[in-house]
């Protein structure tokens, strides 16, 4: 009755309660929560299913924090069979929750990197990409100001009440970034200060703390698009975001931008997503099907300019055209397990709330 | 009374109560579970986390200054609509009152492109955003940080809620007999404007002014999609609850986002509470002040007046407000046919461009279009309509039953009895509006969805915030109605042997058709625009309402020029959809029902 016209063979959720009912007469749709994944297009779903026979549902949440927090709620009763979009700042705290499965999804194509924070056998990596702070060229101008040498830099003069950051508490970039600080200021030469200690001083400093990656890259940051559009402030001139920002605004900017990314070893995090099996999921083999297919060449090479993330796999990097891999930047990430950060994430996060 | 009949009595009452408190009490106990603190030691955690720091002071600061300068500004156009014979005084008063039906998230993106730098006022030298030029120097020279982004908010609080302050004051300023006015004014205490100010007008309008002021405080009060958008650095309690609401409800996870939750809800509960009572006793106090009314079927004489200082001064008044309210809005619809384009060595300029609306159900966010997004708001909208005004038409029956049968009890405790059950009545439909989107949003999430999370693939679930919040509006419709019925019809169809049930559909039904279209419009309108309980419930899934997915491609990442127009155009459609149902409203809204919504 209330049934929305959808493209593809993507159902509307209106269908969910009669799905079930046909589920269990075993008809061939599998069920997927994630947030916005850009790579799964309807033309690649279609593909998905005029290859498998496997139609596809979506259960939508509001972004990654959103997709673990309800598969926290429906744990060991999953209305679906398949996870997608659990990064790794939030997969310890999945598997902590003992949410996922072990998967026999075989990962030989994938690259060392996207492996790095969790080996595939509970969640299979299919996008990555590393957090950084962003610049505005037109402002760190080489003379008047430097580009950063340090995260300390950021607690000086020259940039008070200029750089934008995330809440981690309300933002998955934010809580990306946070998790990098507390392992710079580990590792740094200095053994007298840790990142509590660059957090108050940040504080101090004036940095601007905004609810999500839109408002605090679109509102306040004055290096990217932001300038174009309603509601710009541009009181940011440095802003944590991905280390390929710039790339994507050159890609969309017919080879231009005037932000760039700071490269500085162990200061940026390297986000990767995950697809995973939920435990209790009945369709074992449907979910596996479509988590190889979004880590075959053909979709996950897409990744970069579909979902601008990096592709996971060995031998594909950004594209050359407009600019893109050129305005990116692939610093050395800071190393954390996943088990690491769900060890400690609380007392960060408090730590943070006191900090700032 | 007939076992039937009392079944009409009790049933809505019982199944309203339980849906608008049992969610409030799982959601309570739950964030007191997870916070490991009682509410009242909440509170005092708001303050040390970076996101509330100042969020009690602001939400209390904005909402107070909201409120006194709507009042301020709304009485003039009251009083001029009611005593002054202005060519097209209707639609004018329909144009003043619309902002009140409009989504607040049109609200949003609509003073967003006002005040931006593609906007008509940033030529002119006022840049509310960026704060430069004279805004700039009022920060400098006072410290007061962010004045543009305030002044933003109180601005779109003020289009909002200036439909409340003429609704409320418009009615007893016509009503009043001129007699009286001219009598007043040989007397020694009205023979100048400030003694009849102080004992005419004041005790005449102080009721509906206080009604007015407490409804625009606390709607003020729980503002969450213009703060949100308006003023991205400062939090009022209701946006601290939206945004930290996800994670509150999990034990072992959501423990300091759980205690800024449960802190907010507290204040916030306990505001409203002493707002609502203020009120009743407020109005309770001056209650007496209306003996002065003309009687029913005799008209003022409103004179027309002739050119003068005054009333050029009222025209160039009137102008302002008009533009003041009609901006927003020919704003978003301006912005949807806008896009950015690069062009020359540097930067990018904005264009003019269909591509927003071609977009309407190509581009895709979260595997929804704004096409999908709109079937289900319109899917929702009709639910609601469904259960909120049937549910709504019987909450007003009831009330009006309870108290005529209060009128003619013979003991006094029977007396008591019906008028205490029709106020408890009018108190806890009204609750839902008061109480605010958000937090009957977070009673739905954390106290349903955390206890039955297979709820959340329910695709009607979202729909029982919109029930909820539409349903006062419904009661507010028919209640006057109903009051103003001839009772003869009704009896002299309980004389034919008509039961209670057959007189309901043969007889007060078909009287109130014209209320009931009123009703059944505001409701479609509010489900429509619902943007608070909406936002926090379908953070875990279900199917996105149009204003949430305006909001949500708002915050998409925007380096896909093509966004931005194709939301503007998306709220667009909202907008327009909208108007169409507030001039149905209009259209049937019987004479003097405007101290109601």
């Amino acid at each position: 009755m209330l049934s929305t016209p959808l493209s593809g063979c993507i159902e509307g959720p209106w269908k969910s309660e009669m799905h079930r009912i046909e589920k269990n007469s075993g008809d061939d749709t599998l069920r997927i929560l994630t947030y916005d994944i850009m790579a799964l297009s309807d033309e690649m779903i279609s593909a998905f299913t005029n290859q498998t026979g496997i139609s596809v549902e979506f259960i939508r949440a509001n972004d990654a924090g959103g997709v673990l927090e309800t598969a926290i709620l429906n744990k060991d009763r999953p209305q679906y069979d398949l996870i997608i979009g659990i990064d790794n700042s939030f997969l310890g705290d999945a598997l902590a929750f003992s949410l996922f499965q072990a998967n026999d999804v075989n990962v030989e194509n994938i690259s060392l990197k996207a492996l790095s924070s969790h080996d595939g056998s509970y969640a299979v990596p299919y996008d990555m990409g590393s957090i950084c702070i962003n610049y505005d060229t037109s402002y760190v101008d080489g003379e008047n100001v430097t580009v950063p040498m340090s995260l300390w830099n950021f607690t000086e003069t020259e940039w008070k009440g200029k750089v934008a950051v995330q809440n981690p508490r309300t933002s998955s970039p934010g809580r990306s970034f946070l998790i990098a600080t507390t392992q710079y200021f580990a590792e740094d030469t200095d053994e007298n200060t840790d990142y509590t200690d660059w957090w108050a001083a940040m504080s101090a400093n004036d940095v601007i703390v905004s609810s999500g990656w839109t408002e605090a890259y679109e509102t306040h940051y004055s290096g990217g698009y932001g300038p174009w559009m309603d509601g710009y402030i541009g009181d940011a001139q440095a802003v944590v975001s991905y280390c390929h920002s710039p790339g994507v605004e050159a890609w969309y900017g017919e080879n231009w931008t005037q932000s760039a990314a700071l490269n500085l070893a162990g200061a940026s995090f390297l986000q990767i997503e995950y697809a995973a099996i939920p435990n209790g999921a009945e369709d074992i083999s449907q979910a596996k099907s479509f988590i190889e297919y979004l880590i075959s060449p053909e979709v996950n090479s897409q990744m970069p300019t579909q979902n601008f993330m990096y592709s996971v796999l060995d031998g594909y990097d950004l594209p050359e055209e407009n600019g893109y891999r050129h305005h990116s930047v692939s610093p050395i990430d800071t190393q954390i397990s996943s088990e690491n950060i769900e060890a400690h994430i609380d007392e960060w996060l408090n730590n943070w709330d006191a900090a700032i | 009374m007939r076992k039937g009949a009392l079944l009409l009595h009790v049933a809505p009452t019982l199944l309203f109560s339980f849906l608008v408190f049992f969610p409030l009490y799982l959601g309570f106990t739950r964030l007191i579970t997870v916070a490991e603190l009682s509410p009242f030691a909440a509170i005092w955690q708001i303050d040390s986390r970076p996101s509330g720091i100042g969020a009690i002071t602001f939400t209390f600061i904005e909402a107070s200054i909201s409120t006194i300068l709507t009042i301020l500004l709304g009485i003039p156009i009251a009083w001029t609509l009611a005593r002054d014979n202005w060519p097209g005084r209707i639609y004018l008063r329909a144009i003043f009152t619309m902002p009140f039906v409009m989504p607040s998230i049109i609200a949003a993106v609509g003073f967003l492109a006002l005040i931006g730098t593609d906007g008509p006022l940033y030529p002119l030298g006022i840049d509310l955003r960026q704060q430069s030029g004279i805004i700039g120097k009022i920060s400098d020279a006072t410290g007061w940080e962010n004045p543009g982004h305030f002044i933003a908010l109180i601005a779109a609080h003020i289009w909002f809620n200036l439909a409340l302050t003429i609704r409320f004051l418009e009615p007893p300023l016509s009503n009043l007999n001129p007699n009286i006015e001219e009598s007043i004014k040989l007397l020694p205490g009205g023979n100048n404007i400030f003694s009849r100010m102080k004992n005419l007008w004041l005790p005449l309008l102080s009721p509906n002014i206080a009604a007015a002021s407490v409804m625009t405080f606390i709607f003020s009060f729980t503002s969450f999609a213009l703060v949100r958008w308006l003023t991205p650095s400062s939090f009022t309690l209701e946006r601290l609850m939206a945004e930290h609401g996800g994670a509150a409800g999990i034990p072992d996870y959501g423990m300091g986002d759980a205690q800024i939750v449960l802190g907010s809800a507290t204040i916030q509960l306990i505001t409203i509470m002493i707002s609502l009572i203020l009120l009743n006793w407020l109005q309770k106090r001056n209650g007496a002040a209306m003996p002065f009314a003309l009687s029913k079927g005799q008209k003022r004489q409103i004179p027309y007046r002739e050119m003068s200082f005054a009333s050029i001064l009222k025209t160039f008044y009137f102008i302002s407000i008009l533009i003041f309210v009609l901006a927003p809005l020919i704003a978003v619809f301006r912005s949807s046919f806008r896009m950015r384009v690069r062009t020359g060595d540097v930067g990018f300029t904005q264009q003019w461009t269909l591509e927003g609306w071609s977009s309407l159900s190509t581009l895709s966010w979260n595997q929804t279009t704004i096409t999908e997004a709109l079937f289900n708001s319109l899917g929702y909208a009709a639910l609601t309509l469904l259960i909120a005004v049937p549910l709504g038409i019987i909450f007003a029956n009831n009330i009006h039953l309870s108290d005529e049968i209060a009128k003619i009890a013979k003991t006094r405790r029977k007396r008591l009895f019906w008028k205490y059950w029709a106020r408890g009545n009018d108190f806890l439909v009204m609750f839902p509006l008061a109480i605010s989107a958000v937090l009957i949003g977070l009673g739905v999430s954390l106290g349903l969805l955390n206890t039955w999370p297979s709820l959340s693939q329910r695709w009607w679930f979202p729909a029982i915030g919109h029930i909820l919040i539409a349903t006062p509006f419904v009661v507010r419709s028919i209640l006057p109605a109903i009051r103003s019925l001839n009772p003869d019809y009704s009896k002299a169809a309980a004389l034919l042997g008509l039961g209670p049930i057959e007189r309901m559909f043969k007889i007060t039904l078909p009287l109130l058709s014209g209320p009931i279209v009123v009703a059944s419009s505001l409701a479609l309108a509010i489900s429509l625009g619902e943007f608070g309980a909406t936002w926090v419930v379908l953070r875990n899934g279900a199917s996105s309402t149009l204003p949430v997915h305006i909001d949500s491609l708002f915050s998409k990442p925007g380096f896909d020029p093509l966004v931005t127009p194709t939301a503007m155009a998306g709220a667009s459609v909202l907008m327009a959809i909208t108007l169409i149902l507030y001039v149905m409203v209009e259209k049937y809204r019987p004479d003097g029902a405007g101290g109601e919504f």
